[in-house]
């Protein structure tokens, strides 16, 4: 019986420490991927590919001439709160257009916005991509594309 | 993670919740703690059922949400019917039917709603049912445990501020996340020295004064700390000021001073702790108890059903955690601490993946609720703080608060699944 009852007392134990480790486990697996993909962005500019887009003409009074957007992957561009870069103007939907990194371009895709997205005065249907010097309006905001590719050191 | 491995790892620690689960039963009728077992390994099943079923559930609506916040909640519950079973087997069925309604509600917030950010719109009508649930608990309430914080609903009891707390962090959420920017800057300069001005002070001190109304009609002292806790973690998160922090423990402390010398109970409490000795067979009993029964646990404990917690006094509600470190010993207590620390790690990771302030702010407030509740009652079974009567989650025995708890992880699923996390 004795025998029973510590069989029975280590094994609970056993189990919920199992459960523990295996946690444990998973969580740092897990962590690691995450690493990995982590590098995976950075390798964007590692690789010396960057762009921004400039603001050239602004009627809303928190984004002035000459401020600069720096692009990553995916830069989403709206008046909702869960986008990269906000544009607090109600011309503006709050899923406006995003930004996309693919294929070696930055390619410009609107997201049904009411309002509409232009590049070089010319409404956007399906995504674009984008070419230094492009001019990119947004309701009353207008942008400047420059991309730039260094040498890697 | 792929969807596939993220519900895999779940079905996989699910397994050993429920062997564990059904071992545990074993070891209380091999140790004649439990005469007829029929009962027990029927509500088991259903258990078993009810997680294995909102498991699938997660899989068939493809959900993307966090992995082990469910399973290391699961096994919590687990932990809590097996010691309820052991401690007072008459109340093992109403605990099964709330787990098994708690999961439901838990299931349905979890991928039944859509998505938490509708919940940041009708802050105001919240706060107000929130105040009133509250009200009508300090008119209408019945006294359990010195604290009147209860409803009779004729069947069951009802612990509205278990409910309350959820609703409180969520206004607070929607509240500081549009009014952040003020709180950040509102500092005034008075004859040299930076004196908050009253924009900056004005939420702390509704907060100090709720947390004391709370305390002083409802004398729940366990609910008024944690309330005031995650105010003053919420504003930090949403502000990054430190002086926060400070003014709010400097509040808490001429808060706590007033009360300890105007009401008669805090005075025991403290007194209490300081020495239960003085008293062994009246007031200091339930805490010495407590003391002893985690001594005798040893390193591994005396064995489930072979010791003796019945001797503390509400052992099933506050002092569960006494009666599990005598059962399962030094190695049983730390691997339910550690669960515990496992899911408040999560709980603060899904609030730093949450992509908008809103989710961040809701996420870490949950969080924090949970984090303080486990400090407050640990710490108090062990003697570290004066002991103040609230539930550990999920393992001790209560309805309300086991709902609560389901219905405050189903959101935290929710914030995750939606910025897969």
């Amino acid at each position: 019986m004795r025998f029973l009852f510590l069989a029975l007392k280590f094994s609970l134990l056993a189990l919920i420490y199992l459960f523990i480790l295996r946690i444990f486990y998973f969580i740092i697996t897990d962590l690691r991927n995450s690493a990995k993909t982590n590098t995976a962005l950075e390798e964007l500019s590692d690789a010396g590919i960057g762009a921004e887009l400039v603001v050239t003409e602004s009627t809303v009074s928190s984004l002035k001439t000459g401020d600069v957007v720096r692009l990553g992957r995916e830069t989403r561009i709206g008046r909702g709160r869960n986008n990269d870069f906000k544009i607090p103007d109600s011309f503006v939907s709050h899923n406006h257009a995003r930004i996309i990194f693919k294929e070696q371009s930055f390619f410009l895709e609107d997201l049904n916005s009411i309002n509409g997205t232009y590049i070089n005065g010319i409404r956007v249907r399906d995504p674009l991509p984008l070419k230094t010097g492009d001019s990119l309006k947004i309701a009353g905001v207008t942008f400047k594309f420059a991309r730039w590719e260094n040498e890697v050191e | 993670m792929s969807l596939g491995i993220i519900r895999r790892v779940e079905k996989g620690l699910f397994t050993i919740i429920i062997t564990f689960l059904g071992l545990g039963i074993a070891s209380l009728f091999a140790a004649d703690s439990i005469k007829d077992v029929r009962l027990p390994l029927t509500l088991a099943l259903l258990v078993a059922i009810t997680f294995i079923g909102a498991h699938v559930l997660l899989e068939k609506r493809k959900s993307t949400a966090d992995p082990y916040i469910f399973p290391l909640a699961a096994m919590m519950s687990v932990i809590g019917l097996i010691m309820i079973l052991r401690l007072s087997p008459d109340l093992v069925v109403r605990q099964t039917i709330w787990l098994m309604a708690g999961v439901a509600i838990f299931i349905l917030i979890a991928a039944g709603l859509r998505d938490y950010r509708f919940l940041e719109e009708y802050k105001y009508i919240y706060i107000f049912c929130g105040l009133l649930l509250l009200l009508s608990t300090i008119l209408f309430g019945t006294t359990v445990g010195g604290a009147r914080s209860w409803l009779n609903l004729g069947y069951f009891k009802f612990q509205p501020s278990e409910l309350v707390k959820i609703i409180l962090v969520i206004f607070l959420s929607s509240y500081l996340e549009e009014k952040k920017e003020i709180f950040t800057q509102g500092t005034r300069s008075f004859f040299g020295i930076q004196v908050p001005s009253l924009q900056y002070i004005g939420p702390l001190l509704i907060m100090w004064g709720f947390s004391l109304v709370l305390l002083i009609f409802q004398k729940d002292l366990g609910a008024a700390l944690i309330f005031f806790g995650a105010f003053l973690a919420m504003i930090f998160i949403a502000t990054g000021r430190w002086s926060y922090i400070f003014s709010g423990i400097l509040l808490f402390a001429i808060g706590a001073l007033l009360c300890y010398f105007l009401f008669y109970h805090v005075q025991v409490r403290v007194n209490i702790w300081l020495n239960p000795w003085n008293d062994i067979e009246g007031k200091g009993y339930q805490i010495i108890q407590s003391l002893f029964a985690i001594g005798s646990g040893g390193l591994y404990g005396t064995g489930l059903g072979l010791g003796h917690p019945k001797l503390i006094p509400a052992v099933h509600t506050d002092f569960v955690f006494s009666a599990w470190a005598e059962e399962t010993g030094l190695l049983g207590a730390v691997a339910l601490i550690i669960i515990y620390c496992l899911l408040i790690y999560r709980g603060f990771t899904i609030a730093l993946k949450a992509g908008d302030g809103f989710g961040t702010l809701l996420a870490a407030g949950l969080t924090t609720l949970l984090a303080i509740q486990t400090l407050v009652i640990v710490g108090g079974v062990i003697k570290l703080f004066p002991l103040t009567g609230v539930t550990l989650p999920f393992v001790s025995y209560g309805g309300s608060s086991l709902v609560s708890n389901y219905i405050l992880l189903g959101l935290l699923m929710n914030i995750s699944a939606k910025n897969g996390a």
